[in-house]
């Protein structure tokens, strides 16, 4: 990576820490109560008060101090305690973080299972029958997700056993994303496919599929990959629906368990661990695409 | 789809979002009560009116479903999560609300906020793509803005910003559903006010001594405007989509307000009748659909980006 996008995305990381502290200063009520929760006793909010800089009215400590030991506590993932049951709100995020993210991982490794087969199965497909899936695709990529799950919750399929609720969840979660990976794929590999090499490949007596595995897929599966680093906000706020429906806990119940609480703590250290996950997430794409195409080094 | 098609849909849906009290409405479309006549009451709802005084009109011209979106039934219990009679044909709710009644009323909700939340995006998005595009310094900024912006998943924000404010409003899922689907928007107004930032008629422009802001809205703007409305089209599917799954989770627009993530939420709570399922699940599939069909015929043949 270079200095400078090195840089750009340290600036990013900054933005969202401030982006963060702004929604908790967004958040109605005092801080101190805030990172300590409703009912703790009164000495302890006084000195978090004069740690926070807030003793003697609002300005006293000035927004910018706030802010630094926010992200003082914050760097150390101490999101404060949660109003509902008072444990550290650190503590409860990660015990949700693992469902999440393994649902997260088994829908990309089902978005990417499917969808580039199925764009390679497309891009060598006659047009008619291209135009037939085409259609078949629209119909599937309108489906919501969230009544997908309803509906394979009607059919019975995952009551009990929790792996295969994941999977299912996954499933469920994984459905628009190998429909655009799909589509996604097979622009890719006609536009190799129309190239000089694959015509040069093709006149060595190559079949169609052998261009298709040998050559085209190598240059057509690197826009593919970067589409990994456009796709995992979507499957982490898609995955809130998902587990609210099969009832996994994950982040996404917490999150709406959360809400209904006004459990504001959970609720920030929800958000910034969402957009830590993305900005960790776009940066191993970025990452995975430079070592994947040395060319691309912009 | 064919083109025509898919403009009459879209017309269609947009005419039912208008006056959704055309189709499903407990007062009629024309009615005569003691000897007034009174034309489109379901719309203006006259307080000299009322759904009891059907049995005294002397011509009573209803609407195709006869029922209101929020009446409750309280008498007799049988009318509550009733499947599908000749009288309710698409059932009813756990309050006795007409099914069929909500759906038609739901169409209003969706596309208010798809539509809505979009087109506040795209003037957020507008302001700041080419404030980008135009100087530097504020590229720079704002860059790291959208990106920021983009980081965040989209329903986690939704959640904080829902969890944060309390109360629901329309007007408030609206506004939080733009302010997540903005910087996507941005980004791309940046990318191609960018691109035609480097053509010849902005150099010649600015040879000619135009200012930034001249220069951004008569020769960048326009180049921004067919992405954009491309995006807009992908947009309003996605901003269908959220609302629906706010009000699935009970994040929505305020109780009585028919929305199709509620009847899924009904649907949710109630063991999953079909009568609650599939009616909320084609209606929301087929607008996103039709939003998805018309960014696909908008956008020029062999660009393959553009949406969100």
């Amino acid at each position: 990576m270079t200095a400078r996008s090195a840089l750009a995305r340290l600036a990013t990381l900054i933005g969202i820490t401030v982006a963060t502290f702004l929604l908790l200063e967004l958040a109605p009520g005092d801080p101190a109560d805030l990172r300590l929760g409703r009912g703790s006793n009164v000495a302890a909010v006084a000195a978090l008060r004069t740690e926070l800089g807030l003793d003697g009215g609002h300005d006293a400590g000035s927004v910018a101090q706030r802010y630094l030991t926010w992200l003082g506590h914050s760097l150390r993932f101490d999101f404060g305690r949660s109003f509902v049951d008072g444990r550290a709100v650190r503590q409860r995020l990660a015990e949700a973080l693992p469902t999440t993210l393994l649902l997260g991982f088994l829908a990309a490794l089902f978005g990417w299972g499917l969808g580039v087969p199925l764009g390679c199965a497309l891009a060598l497909a006659r047009d008619r029958s291209r135009r037939l899936a085409d259609v078949a695709l629209s119909l599937a990529y309108a489906l919501p997700t969230a009544s997908l799950a309803l509906i394979l919750l009607r059919a019975g399929a995952p009551y009990g056993d929790r792996n295969v609720t994941l999977v299912v969840a996954a499933l469920c979660l994984a459905m628009p994303l190998w429909v655009r990976i799909g589509r996604h794929q097979t622009a890719a590999l006609k536009t190799a496919l129309a190239s000089d090499w694959a015509r040069t490949a093709r006149a060595t007596g190559a079949s169609e599929a052998q261009v298709l595995v040998r050559h085209a897929l190598r240059h057509a599966l690197l826009p593919t990959v970067t589409l990994l680093t456009s796709e995992l906000p979507a499957l982490l706020s898609g995955s809130v629906l998902v587990e609210q429906i099969f009832g996994l806990r994950g982040l996404g119940t917490l999150g709406i368990d959360a809400v209904l609480a006004r459990d504001y703590p959970v609720l920030l250290g929800l958000g910034t661990l969402g957009a830590v996950l993305t900005f960790a997430g776009t940066g191993l794409g970025e990452v995975l695409v430079r070592w994947l195409d040395p060319r691309v080094a912009a | 789809m064919k083109r025509a098609l898919l403009w009459i849909l879209a017309i269609l849906a947009l005419a039912l979002a208008l006056c959704p009290e055309l189709v499903a409405s407990d007062l009629p479309l024309a009615c005569r009560v003691d000897g007034n006549l009174y034309l489109f009451p379901s719309l203006t709802r006259p307080a000299t009116l009322d759904p009891s005084d059907r049995t005294r009109a002397t011509f009573w011209l209803g609407t195709p479903i006869p029922h209101s979106p929020t009446a409750q039934r309280s008498n007799g219990m049988t009318e509550v999560l009733s499947p599908p009679t000749s009288r309710h044909l698409l059932g009813t709710d756990d309050r006795g609300r007409d099914v069929a009644a909500r759906l038609v009323h739901g169409t209003r909700v969706a596309l208010v906020v798809g539509i809505g939340s979009m087109l506040v995006a795209a003037l957020l998005g507008l302001l700041v793509g080419l404030g980008a595009a135009l100087s530097r310094p504020a590229d720079a900024i704002l860059s790291r803005v959208i990106e920021v912006g983009l980081s965040f998943p989209t329903l986690f924000l939704l959640l904080v910003l829902q969890g944060l404010r309390g109360s629901t409003s329309l007007a408030e899922v609206t506004l939080a559903i733009a302010l997540t689907q903005w910087p996507h928007l941005a980004r791309l107004c940046r990318t191609e006010a960018r691109r035609a930032l480097a053509a010849p008629h902005v150099e010649a422009a600015r040879a000619i001594g135009a200012s930034p802001l001249r220069i951004a809205v008569f020769h960048l703007l326009p180049f921004t405007l067919s992405p954009l409305s491309v995006a807009l089209a992908f947009g309003v599917a996605q901003a269908v989509l959220l609302e629906s799954g706010l009000s699935l989770l009970g994040l929505g627009a305020p109780p009585p307000t028919p929305s199709w993530g509620e009847l899924l939420q009904q649907a949710q709570a109630a063991g999953l009748p079909a009568w609650l399922l599939w009616p909320p699940t084609l209606a929301i599939g087929l607008v996103v659909l039709l939003a998805n069909q018309l960014g696909r015929r908008l956008r020029p043949k062999g660009v393959s980006g553009w949406s969100l």
